[in-house]
């Protein structure tokens, strides 16, 4: 047969296998199920308060946090270096746009612990490994580090470590959130986080 | 390099060495296709030589399946694959100008390389033409700017638009080039030059 | 015969992807379905719901307990599935989840667990299940800053 017959009867059975096929734009978790149960059950996904507080208060670059609640809710109050993705923008786009950077572990937090677990199974279905929680979210933050007290009359050099990260956290917190909001929108828009645009080539 | 540069982080050279091999590739694909010829090329267009649509236009539907095939097996992820903006005017324009200068000149601009690099006169012409044209084009941008930016609609993809499956899509597609090629034979026969074929080796 | 013979490369090729195509569509160890759309039903919380909806929801609702509930429908309620988180995506399981036609309710006391837990089994395309939740307000910042001073409300 003519070797023009014979590409185009590869070509034409190969176009009805994919009429057929449910293709879409759209994506699938491709981590196996099996094993995203066992790595999100696992308690080494979740940073406490106390460590994200630590986090802020040494500016560790290596991590990335980001708040998944509505752009109303995040410029009242958020984490000092915080970055706004909403939960809504986080499933409906590409969430590839804002994890690929693999060298950051990304810390999300929400309110209490419904979007950030969701958002932590999704990411991480999607094989961004380097995906977190913060335990508890802004109200176990509000609890933990805001309201941390020191009772007694002997205090051990751990809780003092401690005592000293939450004090600091807490400050900061403070200060980011009382900013006026002509201030806290500049600072806001400096931190905000460019989403890694598709750059296209030229022939 | 997409789709493994979803999954693991290739240092910069890496990537510019994937695109130098590949690069490497796609040329000596062309040469030995024999699309230095700039006869060759131009044979599109008087019908003696079809060989360039037949070749261009099963690179592109292999490259359409391979890409869907990729795609729901969640090796590549579509999203993230870089589509053209359509500006309408601006596309006719331009291809209107690319469409002469490709029939005058002989080459188009990844071919017009190709033979440059063997050494090719009308190539060398041509690759100088091409790059004047780009100088001019940027300098002259403020002037044309309005006409540039017209006819703006984002990046469309032709299966959404129409709002059929991409798969469905790809079997028209094909189906369509089935068409052209015995269109692009029948073409080789009316027209033939037996002189200037026998010449560039077809 | 011949025309195998014209194409026997391309056969095994075309085999080969089309054995990985029903693999991929039936295979019951990988996500088949679109992320985005399964996770819809969390972006405006119609996933919750609460002690008070759930007597409505007890005729065809498949309760499943993972985790220490302390729920007082929990021990009022009989037929109450105990399923332990790691074990939920069994096969004998999943296939009872699917197969169930009404409501899935989650409980557990811990709403990080039922967060995880419901994406990973919308995921696997099980529909209709809900998370019992013991506030109403299941995402509601309980605090707020004052400059000088913490309040709750």
């Amino acid at each position: 047969m003519e070797i023009r017959k014979k590409i185009s009867v590869i070509l034409l059975i190969l176009g009805i296998l994919l009429a057929i096929l449910p293709l879409s734009s759209s994506r699938s978790l491709f981590v196996n199920p099996s094993k995203l149960l066992s790595e999100v059950l696992n308690p080494n996904v979740y940073f406490t308060v106390d460590q994200t507080a630590k986090f802020i208060v040494n500016e560790d670059t290596t991590v990335r946090i980001i708040d998944l609640r509505s752009n109303e809710e995040f410029r009242k109050i958020c984490l000092p270096g915080a970055i706004n993705i909403p939960y809504n923008s986080f499933i409906k786009s590409d969430p590839g746009l804002y994890l690929n950077d693999k060298s950051k572990r990304n810390i999300f937090y929400s309110n209490g612990d419904f979007y950030s677990n969701y958002a932590l199974v999704y990411a991480r279905g999607l094989d961004y490994r380097n995906s977190y929680v913060m335990s508890g979210g802004l109200n176990e933050w509000f609890r933990m580090v805001m309201e941390s007290k020191f009772s007694g009359e002997r205090i051990s050099a751990r809780e003092n470590s401690l005592f000293e990260i939450r004090t600091r956290a807490g400050k900061l917190f403070t200060q980011i959130n009382t900013l006026p909001d002509s201030l806290k929108g500049k600072f806001m828009v400096s931190a905000r986080f460019a989403s890694r645009k598709l750059d296209g080539g030229c022939e | 390099m997409g789709p493994l540069s979803s999954s693991f982080i290739f240092p910069e050279w890496l990537d510019l060495l994937f695109a130098f091999i590949i690069g490497t590739g796609f040329g000596f694909a062309l040469e030995q296709a024999g699309f230095s010829s700039s006869r060759k090329l131009a044979g599109m267009f008087y019908g003696y030589d079809t060989t360039v649509i037949k070749v261009f236009f099963t690179a592109a539907i292999v490259a359409l399946i391979g890409s869907q095939l990729l795609s729901f097996f969640g090796i590549l992820n579509m999203n993230q694959v870089f589509v053209n903006e359509l500006y309408i005017g601006p596309a006719i324009i331009g291809g209107v100008i690319m469409g002469a200068g490709f029939i005058m000149g002989g080459f188009c601009p990844g071919t017009g390389l190709c033979a440059l690099s063997i050494g090719k006169i009308d190539a060398m012409v041509f690759a100088a033409g091409g790059i004047t044209g780009a100088f001019l084009f940027a300098e002259t941008y403020p002037f044309i700017r309005k006409l540039a930016d017209s006819g703006y609609k984002g990046p469309v993809k032709i299966n959404e638009s129409i709002g059929i499956s991409s798969g469905l899509f790809t079997l028209l597609l094909i189906i369509a080039a089935v068409l052209m090629f015995w269109i692009a034979e029948l073409a080789e026969k009316r027209f033939a030059r037996q002189e200037i074929t026998d010449e560039i080796g077809s | 015969m011949e025309i195998f013979k014209q194409f026997r490369l391309f056969f095994v090729i075309f085999i080969l992807i089309l054995c990985a195509v029903f693999y991929r569509s039936f295979s019951n160890s990988i996500f088949r379905y679109d992320a985005a759309k399964m996770a819809l039903p969390s972006l405006q919380g119609e996933n919750i719901i609460t002690e008070e909806q759930i007597p409505g929801m007890m005729d065809k609702a498949l309760i499943i307990d993972i985790g220490c509930s302390d729920s007082v429908l929990v021990k009022s309620v009989k037929n109450i599935n105990k399923i332990s988180p790691d074990s939920i995506l069994d096969k004998k399981y999943t296939r009872k989840l699917l197969k169930h036609e009404g409501p899935i309710i989650l409980l557990s006391s811990d709403n990080s667990t039922s967060a995880k837990i419901w994406m990973l089994l919308s995921q696997k395309g099980i529909r209709n299940i809900y998370i019992l939740s013991y506030e109403k307000e299941f995402e509601a910042l309980k605090y707020t800053l004052k400059a000088d001073s913490l309040s709750m409300p």
